[in-house]
């Protein structure tokens, strides 16, 4: 089945999705100082914020998130009365900073704003359902590819992928309490490991099947996931080689067919010298070029909405291929030609979960297929449930008759 | 989890190779904020060195989907959601997507009652006059019904609204009373238990999957509701087999009571792990899904894939 992207909105440290693209092909850089947080308690001097006046906006994820919901369904032309919508919302920290600015000051929010679906029926009151995913920087990912399964099979007409984080305080602590030196900025697959800096930015794009829409921005091939089940942060190389060649696999394409590869890249001594390796052996000497994302950590989600290969494949080339190659073999950033070397090991602890891969490539535009829609229902597949358990501690529980036990528990 | 797979409690973690078919959904609302409030406090107090190295990690909200995974070793889709009291939708929707041929999901929910939770709670815009968070945590393993030889079995019935006119009146009805079909038994575990928030749906379905599995089991469909005006409704059926007789195995049971000479390993003790037979499993069938490479596609992707939906997809009746 084939599933466009009918349309793709950012938010990110360069404003929108035109100068974000401007920017990573002129290599810019968007990290500016910590604000909001005391650099010194969190040990880290640097972040990639969205441009505001300057003062703290409670709930500002929620409000990012909504605008790039609202572009994309005006652009895609969805109406909820009309199509069956869902949009699902990747996610790392959620709107856990105002909980956190909870534990120290007086701040009125209501607890359904914590997961965005509030922000996202204020701009699009018909839509169907809501899923927010929080599975931390591969949860934007998640979405799309659930995105493409939802579309896929039918269950929706169209479907509202979206990725959104602002920076939590524990976030940062925890990157400053692994770090030596706090870096201005992130560098990807740099010898050195600098380490990873946080982000703000929201994303979001629309995933309909082919036809639906006369100027699709571009098409999807193939998602893919894997759990590594291994650590609960640090990757393991089974678990991204299985992504990367099931993505290939669905997609029915080789490395030889790719024209930019976008990296997860967060800076560490764990993630950088793992993915750069798989990069290297998954792509060999067909030697796609590499990015990175504007912003390195949980801002990084903001890449789900840079889709259009048109633009950004043959534009990249040349431009911001910062190989895995070059990494273990070329130039270091400051100019040497120094031997390859495996990152220094003092830079443990950043989580690097993402272990999936997603390819979209740019198709050309045809014509609009009318008259796609269909009667979408839920999968009528049933589900049995085969163990169960409950826990809930306190005193003995008597819902039916006495039929519960002094714990209620049932397993089998 | 380890309850529901028949483990002793705190069982060792697994040391076995990751197992591809098992996928881990979890949902929780409130589960780290507690934490979350925890290093901001300690920060303000001392500084980044008060702040342990083993807590920050927890800050993240897939902990609990990811930890679970990696202690069992499931290696298929692991997801992780934050979405209010809609739980039941995502409950079968991510069964939907997860249980490909074959492959059963760990489904789990748990939620806190700490005071930071405590706090966030009161802030619940939807949340009934008089209801209070409870800490509480639940866990089912699903898997497609045709697998299974006497397990009740859930049906989604209406997931945007409330329950439709095709369900009049049932025998059980758990969920709030003022939003389930008429019942002859109603269960308001809000009311009686507590509000477990992002646990109250999957607690719900284990509540329904035991009242089918009792020696007299309820004489038709189970309805279970829950959400609230904020995040919508979500509504399932839960039924017994028809015609299998009530297997012992299946009903309210203490915590595990491990009889002499019972395996400690989760694995010996949960067959289907194996490929093998289990008394409530049953063996593990070929894929019934179209032929050719459109099946072959979908089988081999990591999870998402129904029978029903690719037969759907594909046109097939």
């Amino acid at each position: 089945v084939a599933l466009h992207i009918t349309a793709s909105a950012i938010r990110s440290c360069f404003v929108d999705g035109e100068r974000t693209f401007a920017a990573l092909l002129n290599g810019a850089n968007g990290a500016s100082g910590l604000r909001h947080v005391d650099a010194r308690k969190v040990n880290v001097t640097h972040g990639y914020h969205i441009q505001g006046n300057g003062a703290e906006t409670l709930l500002a994820a929620g409000e990012w998130l909504a605008d790039c919901v609202r572009d994309v369904i005006e652009q895609a032309s969805l109406d909820p009365s009309r199509d069956r919508i869902a949009t699902i919302i990747g996610t790392g920290l959620r709107e856990l900073r105002a909980v956190e600015r909870a534990a120290l000051e007086p701040l009125a929010f209501e607890a359904e704003r914590l997961h965005f679906a509030g922000a996202v029926r204020q701009v699009c009151p018909g839509i169907a359902c809501v899923i927010t995913l929080s599975n931390a920087c591969s949860a934007d990912r998640h979405a799309l590819a659930l995105a493409q399964d939802l579309v896929e099979l039918e269950e929706m007409d169209a479907v509202v992928a979206a990725g959104v984080d602002g920076m939590t305080e524990s976030m940062l602590a925890m990157i400053g309490r692994f770090v030596l030196s706090p870096p201005p900025q992130v560098w990807p697959f740099d010898r050195e490991c600098t380490g990873a800096l946080l982000g703000e930015g929201a994303a979001a794009l629309v995933v309909t099947r082919e036809g639906s829409h006369n100027r699709p921005c571009a098409r999807l091939l193939g998602t893919a996931l894997s759990c590594d089940a291994g650590h609960e942060t640090a990757p393991v190389r089974d678990g991204i080689r299985r992504a990367i060649r099931n993505a290939f696999e669905l997609a029915g394409r080789s490395p030889a067919d790719v024209d930019l590869v976008v990296a997860h890249g967060t800076g560490t001594a764990l993630n950088d010298p793992t993915e750069a390796s798989l990069l290297d052996e998954e792509f060999g000497s067909a030697g796609a070029p590499l990015i990175t994302g504007p912003q390195r950590g949980a801002g990084a989600h903001v890449r789900g909405g840079c889709p259009d290969e048109r633009r950004c494949g043959p534009a990249m080339h040349g431009h911001l291929s910062r190989s895995a190659h070059r990494r273990t073999a070329g130039p270091d950033r400051r100019g040497g030609d120094a031997p390859a070397r495996p990152g220094p090991s003092r830079a443990r602890g950043r989580p690097a979960r993402a272990d999936q891969f997603v390819r979209i490539r740019g198709r050309q535009r045809r014509d609009a297929d009318p008259g796609c829609m269909s009667d979408v229902r839920w999968p009528a597949t049933r589900i049995a449930v085969t163990a169960w358990s409950l826990h809930v501690p306190g005193p003995p529980l008597d819902l039916l008759d006495g039929g519960v036990a002094d714990e209620p528990t049932c397993s089998h | 989890v380890h309850r529901a797979l028949h483990l002793p409690p705190r069982a060792g973690r697994s040391q076995q190779p990751v197992d591809p078919r098992v996928a881990v959904v979890a949902s929780s609302n409130l589960g780290n904020v507690g934490t979350v409030q925890s290093v901001v406090r300690a920060l303000r107090q001392g500084g980044l060195k008060e702040v342990s190295a083993l807590t920050v990690p927890n800050a993240s909200s897939n902990v609990l989907a990811s930890t679970v995974a990696s202690w069992f070793r499931f290696g298929r889709l692991n997801l992780m959601v934050c979405w209010g009291g809609s739980q039941v939708s995502r409950l079968y929707f991510s069964a939907a997507y997860c249980c490909a041929p074959g492959a059963p999901t760990a489904r789990l929910s748990s939620g806190p009652d700490d005071a930071c939770a405590q706090e966030i709670y009161a802030r619940r815009a939807a949340r009934r006059p008089g209801e209070r968070l409870r800490a509480g945590a639940a866990a089912a393993v699903l898997e497609r019904a045709d697998r299974s030889t006497d397990a009740p079995f859930l049906e989604v019935e209406d997931s945007s609204a409330r329950f439709s006119q095709t369900v009049t009146a049932v025998p059980i009805a758990i969920g709030p009373e003022e939003h389930v079909p008429p019942a002859d038994r109603l269960i308001d575990v809000g009311r009686v238990v507590g509000d477990l928030y992002g646990a109250q749906g999957v607690l719900q379905v284990a509540l329904a999957a035991s009242f089918c599995a009792a020696p007299d089991p309820a004489a038709g469909p189970i309805a279970v509701i829950c959400g609230d005006a904020a995040d919508g409704w979500r509504s399932l059926i839960v039924r017994a087999r028809v015609g299998v007789a009530a297997n012992p195995r299946l009903r309210w049971g203490r915590p595990y009571d491990r009889p002499a000479g019972a395996p400690r390993c989760h694995r010996d003790a949960a067959p289907w792990y194996r490929g093998g037979e289990h008394p409530n499993v049953g063996r593990v069938q070929t894929p019934c899904l179209p032929r050719g490479r459109k099946r072959d596609r979908l089988v081999s992707r990591a999870g998402f894939r129904t029978a029903a939906s690719v037969a759907r997809a594909r046109g097939v009746p």
